[in-house]
């Protein structure tokens, strides 16, 4: 390496500290007389030397209270080379080595850059989007389930769809604004626009799964799953836009995870503990996807017959059939 | 004119002024007397029953009671001396006569599905009332005694009607008023037997009597000695034998088939239900419905929580007239709900509902069928249970067959659930 730079921490989109040094010797420790003054406490004063030799940089180690790792791997002896890339840890200080001619990774093209800064046609195409949508769901609502044709009931399904398309996506443009002074409302409004589309395409398959299986568990875990998804896959997008963090895909799951957790628990702990109502499957649709011809009834019925086994009833002596009767009168 | 002659009009003109109002003096008067003399005559006989809450030492339920046998036997209804029934530590029984005095009373037997009970008292003198051996002929004034409100021993004429038709128990319609507090008491006849014992009203002259002979029936089966009684014992022994009775016959003869729409349903099941049937095809709706609903009127009661023998059953063929596949369902799902059973019980008494939902082929279509069944914590081997059915092999025809049958052994029900299935048939 001719001349070495060395970095430490990354702020806010750039390094925290870079010192470019010659060929003069580069210290660094805690104490104010070093090149690189760190305030790590587990830093020793004066930690590390960096030194040229052979035209090639070396580093001692000065204090070895604390172990010092290159590149992850804990090093035994006082003085080694380094090379343009290697990172060495010193307690919780991550300090990267690089010569002026490292090679750092090619520009990444930023996703969905025209509509980023797309102005006023983004905007059109992106409350077109939340129309069509709103639209698609009141569609879907009529196809679905109208038992009349009131029109009017439709348009208040197109309302609250486009209202609620345009908080959401409100909310996460305030969060940008706030965050990153970019608040990239088109994109949030056509993200959240087809997350919605495409949680009225498959809402369905709840009733679908219920329907095949006959189980309102099934059901429940279909609806868990799918709303799960949706969520991530929605809140990846609105993370990605508004903050831009390192793992939004990440991010995303967990939040999403802990919104369903939270819902579906809360509505297990909120159900009584006791229903006087039976509870079963009662979905009857999509009645073209009738996968079984269905079973006999003396089958149907003898899985019928096993449930009074289930019933954990504490029968005394006294509520049984087989206790002694009463001797009656002659 | 002289004035014999005046005086002779003027005496006859009287007679015949009052001759109507002394002709129809003389049966009120005679009615009246019957019942003033019924009064008199069963004053000392029939009592306040009370059940006294031990804790409190105040009371927890009123009735009236009636002497059955010199040796002091009270006959009442099984629905005043529940509570003791069911907590005998927590309560005692009193009958108080008709000069105040309060003797204790013991429970001696009961029987549940028509509502009686006979106690038994010392210290009663050895009068008794007698049961009337053969009912009366319809249109009979009858008289029925008994204590409404706690306002004191009163007397109430009414009208014999025969038996109740299409019930599943006995029972004899009286025209007339009872009141709260008259349970228990007698119905007798113009000669001081008794035809009924008081149970239950249903409106403004139309009350009901337990037959006499059931208590007849009862008084047979008094127990040989006066030992304690496992009362819950006989309460789940007089149920169980009453469903298996009612649905041992019901089901021993086939159906009789009637057709709703497309489908052919058992049409009466029993007499005993009352169906009522109405058609739904109105301008604006998109379908055409046709229902058929029927429902018992009996029930038996257990305790102030507890009321079972609810039977009910209903269909329904419903057809588009505009609606889409999808729409069509969601409306038959809509309607795709189990019956709801009369019958108040809280959790004490009953357990949840577990039910089996799966598809069913019957005939040549499949229908989409649950069962579901919810066990008595008091009562084992009975069960609430209930039934229903869907058609879904069509996309604009759809039909809904369901029942529910209220403390009915496992048996019974599936069988009686195998018997409609097997019934039904979509005529394609």
């Amino acid at each position: 390496m001719e001349s070495l730079i060395v970095c430490v921490g990354e702020r806010r989109g750039h390094v925290a500290e870079l010192v470019r040094g010659s060929d003069d010797p580069v210290t660094v420790g805690r104490s104010l007389d070093n090149t690189v003054v760190l305030t790590d406490p587990y830093v020793g004063q004066h930690q590390l030397v960096f030194f040229k030799q052979d035209a090639h940089w070396h580093v001692e180690v000065v204090d070895d209270v604390n172990p010092v790792l290159l590149n992850d791997a804990m090093l035994k002896r006082r003085t080694f080379p380094v090379t343009s890339g290697d990172r060495i840890t010193i307690g919780r200080t991550h300090l990267d080595i690089y010569s002026q001619g490292y090679q750092v990774e090619p520009t990444r093209k930023l996703l969905l850059s025209n509509w980023l800064y797309g102005g006023k046609t983004a905007f059109c195409v992106a409350f077109l989007t939340v129309l069509i949508i709103a639209l698609l769901d009141a569609l879907f609502d009529y196809f679905m389930y109208a038992q009349s044709n009131e029109w009017k009931s439709q348009l208040n399904t197109v309302f609250s769809t486009a209202a609620s398309i345009l908080v959401w996506a409100s909310v996460w443009s305030l969060i940008g604004r706030l965050a990153r002074e970019q608040a990239h409302y088109a994109l949030q409004l056509l993200v959240t626009s087809l997350a919605c589309g495409l949680m009225v395409l498959t809402i369905p398959l709840i009733d679908l799964v219920n329907y095949i299986t006959s189980s309102n568990l099934a059901g429940a875990i279909a609806a868990c799953t799918l709303t799960f998804i949706l969520l991530a896959w929605l809140l990846r997008w609105n993370i990605y836009f508004s903050t831009h963090p390192p793992k939004p895909a990440l991010t995303a799951l967990l939040i999403s995870s802990a919104c369903v957790f939270t819902y579906y628990g809360l509505a297990v702990l909120k159900e009584p503990d006791f229903i006087l109502s039976p509870q079963y499957s009662a979905s009857l649709k999509p009645p073209f996807v009738l996968l079984q011809s269905g079973q006999s009834i003396g089958d149907f019925l003898f899985d019928a017959s096993v449930l009074t086994d289930a019933f954990d009833v504490d029968v005394d002596s006294g509520s049984s059939l087989d206790a002694n009767p009463t001797p009656t009168a002659e | 004119m002289s004035l014999q002659k005046a005086l002779g009009r003027w005496i006859v003109a009287t007679v015949v002024l009052l001759l109507p109002t002394f002709m129809l003096a003389e049966p009120t008067d005679a009615a009246k007397s019957t019942a003033q003399t019924l009064f008199v005559d069963l004053q000392p006989l029939v009592f306040q029953v009370r059940v006294i809450d031990i804790g409190s030492g105040d009371k927890y339920s009123l009735g009236s009671g009636f002497q059955i046998s010199p040796q002091g036997h009270v006959a009442t209804n099984f629905h005043v001396i529940s509570a003791f029934a069911h907590e005998p530590d927590k309560y005692r029984l009193e009958l108080v006569t008709s000069t105040g005095a309060i003797e204790s009373a013991l429970l001696r037997n009961i029987d549940v599905v028509h509502d009686l009970a006979i106690l038994k008292a010392d210290g009663l003198t050895p009068q008794f009332l007698s049961l009337a051996s053969k009912p009366l002929e319809k249109g009979r004034r009858i008289y029925s005694v008994g204590n409404p409100f706690d306002l004191g021993m009163t007397i109430i004429e009414g009208t014999y009607n025969g038996l109740v038709k299409r019930s599943r128990y006995q029972k004899i319609l009286f025209s007339g008023s009872l009141n709260s507090g008259m349970s228990g008491g007698p119905t007798v006849s113009a000669t001081g037997e008794v035809v009924g014992i008081n149970v239950s009203k249903a409106g403004e002259q139309i009350s009901f009597l337990v037959p006499a002979s059931h208590l007849q029936i009862l008084m047979g089966l008094l127990p040989a000695t006066e030992k304690t009684i496992n009362f819950k014992h006989e309460i789940l022994k007089a149920l169980y034998k009453d469903q298996d009775d009612f649905f041992t016959a019901l089901l021993a003869k086939p159906f009789a088939i009637k057709s709703l729409g497309e489908l052919s349903i058992p049409g009466d099941i029993d007499e005993s239900l009352r169906c009522w049937g109405h058609s739904d095809d109105t301008e604006d709706a998109l379908y055409d419905a046709t229902h058929q609903h029927c429902r018992s009127d009996d029930d038996i009661y257990i305790s102030d929580n507890l009321v079972v023998g609810d039977f009910t059953y209903d269909a329904e063929w419903i057809s588009s007239t505009g609606l889409n596949p999808l729409q069509f369902y969601t409306f038959l799902q809509a309607r795709f709900t189990h019956s709801e059973l009369i019958g108040v019980a809280l959790e004490k008494d009953i357990t949840q509902y577990k039910c089996n939902t799966d598809f069913v082929a019957i005939g040549n279509h499949t229908w989409k069928a649950s069962v579901c069944f919810r066990a008595y914590k008091e009562f084992a081997e009975l069960y609430d249970a209930l039934f229903l059915m869907a058609l879904v092999e069509s996309k604009d025809k759809g039909a809904i067959v369901k029942s529910g049958v209220s403390a009915i052994s496992k048996e019974n029900a599936l069988a009686l659930f195998k018997a409609i299935m097997e019934s039904v048939q979509w005529n394609r």
